[in-house]
């Protein structure tokens, strides 16, 4: 028989402790545990990557504004202020949680866990490698959009049931905003779903690994359609009411808008969903126009061949890949702040984590002697190393924006997303029909 | 029967439908009425979801519960008499020609030929393009006029709305 995961006599004993659950495991059959299994792996991995990621965008916004503002930052908490996210959200988790009297209580809580819930749910159908995908359906890139439609309702809601003058505004305003910037977004993603020919995402990312017939340019969507990936870009960080763009919750004027009254941990969420709304907006950038995970020229690979590796190389590839990659990500990161500081920011840490790297990795290799995956593995780490780099450039740009530009007013806001950016995306629909044709 | 679970969902759905539905013309508050349509709408989505139709689910996020039940808020919002209660003079007649409704529907629900070609469409031939064509046909060729007809009363409708807008307008004025 052949194996169905890894480790299944174990997993299967430790269900068979279980009693009951036991039961239900062995009632499913192989092909049901092996869903189950992969089910609960994707969701493991890729949930946790953007959970992850909830704590490092904020992190990042926060070291980058402050260099921009020539102030240091986050920097006590942990390394560089790296936790200081995490210190955060305890003490707005643990803080009374107030609801003010004449608010409608229903309202108040169902908004809050309405957002939340669809914000996560957007989550499921987001690719970050060919392979780590929670759910790959075949129409995933409408159904973050469906995910998303529910925003504009809820935070409407949310803006009347806390009663307060400011609140209600910034829920109008909020609506108002949500819905005029919702259809460029969708008419620029549905351009690159006709080039493309399917609304998968990762039909999407592959369809553009093509040659571009230009220096060795892959055919990333970014090429024929740059008006789409700048309307997407820009409407995706309107959506998320953050600074250039954020009229909703402008302080001088609401105080705080729609999160005026929400204090504890139901801040702590309305923060998260704005981040995640963010993080994935810029997602579906690279997905769509930045070819996700493929390599920029046609020249470098996008997937690595299998191969065996033993004995001694084993040891030595094991920790070349883990010096390459926890030494990598560190330097990219104080390559990005060293930029502000024109020098290299700690170069000490850089070395640290690359040695600490090889000799942790290189002691993996030599528990494992004889391992065929590293191919896939590699593949793995070199699709997820490019997507994440990909957007966090585009966070910088987002952090960027926030940093130098001044607030629009609400009517020129929305004369632009209704008379500007909504024929442009059409326009821009206009030029992927006539590519797709002209192929 | 055995309650595999697609038939608990569409039991848990159903019934959520159902419970929202009431709540949309039981709620005392103007604004929860508009709530409960929203999760109405939603675990009808859910429903379509169910039937492995996950276009008409998306578009019915969408549309219905993006869209439709913003512009229900935003009206909702504006009206000035929000927490006054209707009048409850009406309400055994109002019942009456409720359940006379309900009993109509259930008998034309009852009524329709569950296994003939095309109601088993949605679960059977998903996914194949002609399916759409085939019910358009179907509309269009052999109930022509019930679709005019529901234009019709569309129309009718939105006139009539309009007319008592105005006709509000010109007794506030």
């Amino acid at each position: 028989m052949s194996e169905r995961f890894p480790y299944e006599d174990l997993i299967d004993d430790l269900f068979e402790s279980l009693g009951p659950i036991g039961d239900f495991w062995k009632g499913l059959g192989n092909s049901g545990q092996f869903f189950l299994m992969s089910a609960l792996l994707m969701v493991g991995v890729a949930g946790l990557f953007i959970m992850i990621q909830q704590l490092i965008v904020p992190w990042v916004e926060r070291k980058v504004m402050g260099r921009m503002q020539s102030r240091r930052g986050p920097s006590y908490v942990g390394y560089a202020g790296t936790l200081q996210l995490l210190a955060d959200t305890l003490k707005l988790a643990v803080k009374q949680d107030i609801v003010p009297e004449d608010a409608d209580k229903f309202g108040f809580t169902f908004a809050i866990a309405g957002i939340t819930i669809s914000a996560s749910l957007a989550c499921a159908p987001l690719p970050f490698t060919g392979r780590i995908v929670m759910s790959d359906m075949s129409i995933g890139l409408l159904y973050i959009f469906a995910a998303f439609a529910l925003f504009p309702p809820l935070m409407f809601v949310a803006g009347w049931a806390s009663n307060s003058k400011y609140s209600l505004i910034g829920g109008f305003r909020s609506c108002a905003q949500l819905l005029a910037y919702e259809l460029p977004l969708m008419v620029a993603a549905v351009s690159a779903v006709l080039l493309a020919g399917s609304a998968n995402l990762t039909d999407i990312v592959e369809a553009q690994g093509g040659e571009l017939g230009f220096l060795w340019l892959r055919g990333w969507y970014i090429w024929p359609l740059m008006i789409g990936f700048w309307l997407f870009l820009i409407s995706g960080i309107a959506e998320t009411e953050r600074i250039p763009f954020d009229i909703p919750e402008a302080e001088a004027e609401l105080v705080m808008g729609v999160r005026t009254e929400f204090a504890g941990w139901r801040y702590a969420l309305i923060f998260f969903v704005e981040y995640m709304h963010l993080f994935i907006n810029l997602l579906l950038v690279v997905l769509l126009f930045m070819g996700g995970w493929l390599p920029f020229f046609t020249f470098m690979p996008a997937t690595l061949d299998d191969f065996v590796v033993s004995g001694i190389s084993n040891i030595f590839l094991m920790a070349f890949i883990g010096a390459g990659f926890f030494g990598g990500s560190v330097l990219a990161v104080y390559l990005l702040f060293g930029f502000f500081r024109k020098r290299i920011y700690n170069m000490k840490f850089f070395l640290i984590a690359t040695i600490s790297g090889f000799v942790l990795f290189g002691g993996l290799g030599m528990i494992i002697d004889d391992w065929t995956i590293p191919g896939e593995l590699l593949t793995e780490i070199a699709q997820l190393t490019r997507i994440f780099v990909k957007t966090y450039i585009l966070v910088f740009l987002a952090v960027w924006a926030r940093a130098a530009l001044p607030r629009v007013r609400i009517d020129q806001f929305l004369s632009i997303g209704w008379s500007k950016f909504l024929p442009l995306a059409i326009f821009n629909l206009l030029i992927a029909i006539i590519v797709a044709g002209a192929y | 029967m055995t309650l595999d679970y697609s038939l608990f969902f569409f039991l848990l759905f159903g019934c959520l439908a159902i419970i929202f539905a009431l709540g949309t013309i039981i709620a005392k508050k103007l604004m929860h009425a508009v709530l409960a349509l929203f999760l109405f709408l939603i675990s009808i989505a859910l429903l379509f979801l169910l039937l492995n139709n996950e276009y008409l689910f998306v578009i019915q996020l969408t549309l219905y519960c993006g869209g439709i039940s913003v512009l229900f808020l935003f009206a909702t919002v504006l009206t000035t008499n929000q927490h006054e209660t209707a009048d409850k003079t009406n309400s055994y007649w109002s019942g009456f020609i409720a359940f006379v409704f309900v009993l109509a529907l259930s008998l034309v629900v009852y009524s329709i030929d569950w296994a003939s070609d095309w109601a088993n469409y949605s679960l059977e031939k998903y996914g194949d393009p002609s399916l759409f064509r085939e019910f358009s046909e179907q509309l269009f060729r052999n109930y022509p006029y019930t679709v005019a007809f529901l234009g019709l009363l569309l129309l009718a409708t939105l006139i009539g709305s309009s007319k008592l807008a105005l006709k509000e307008e010109a007794e506030a004025a």
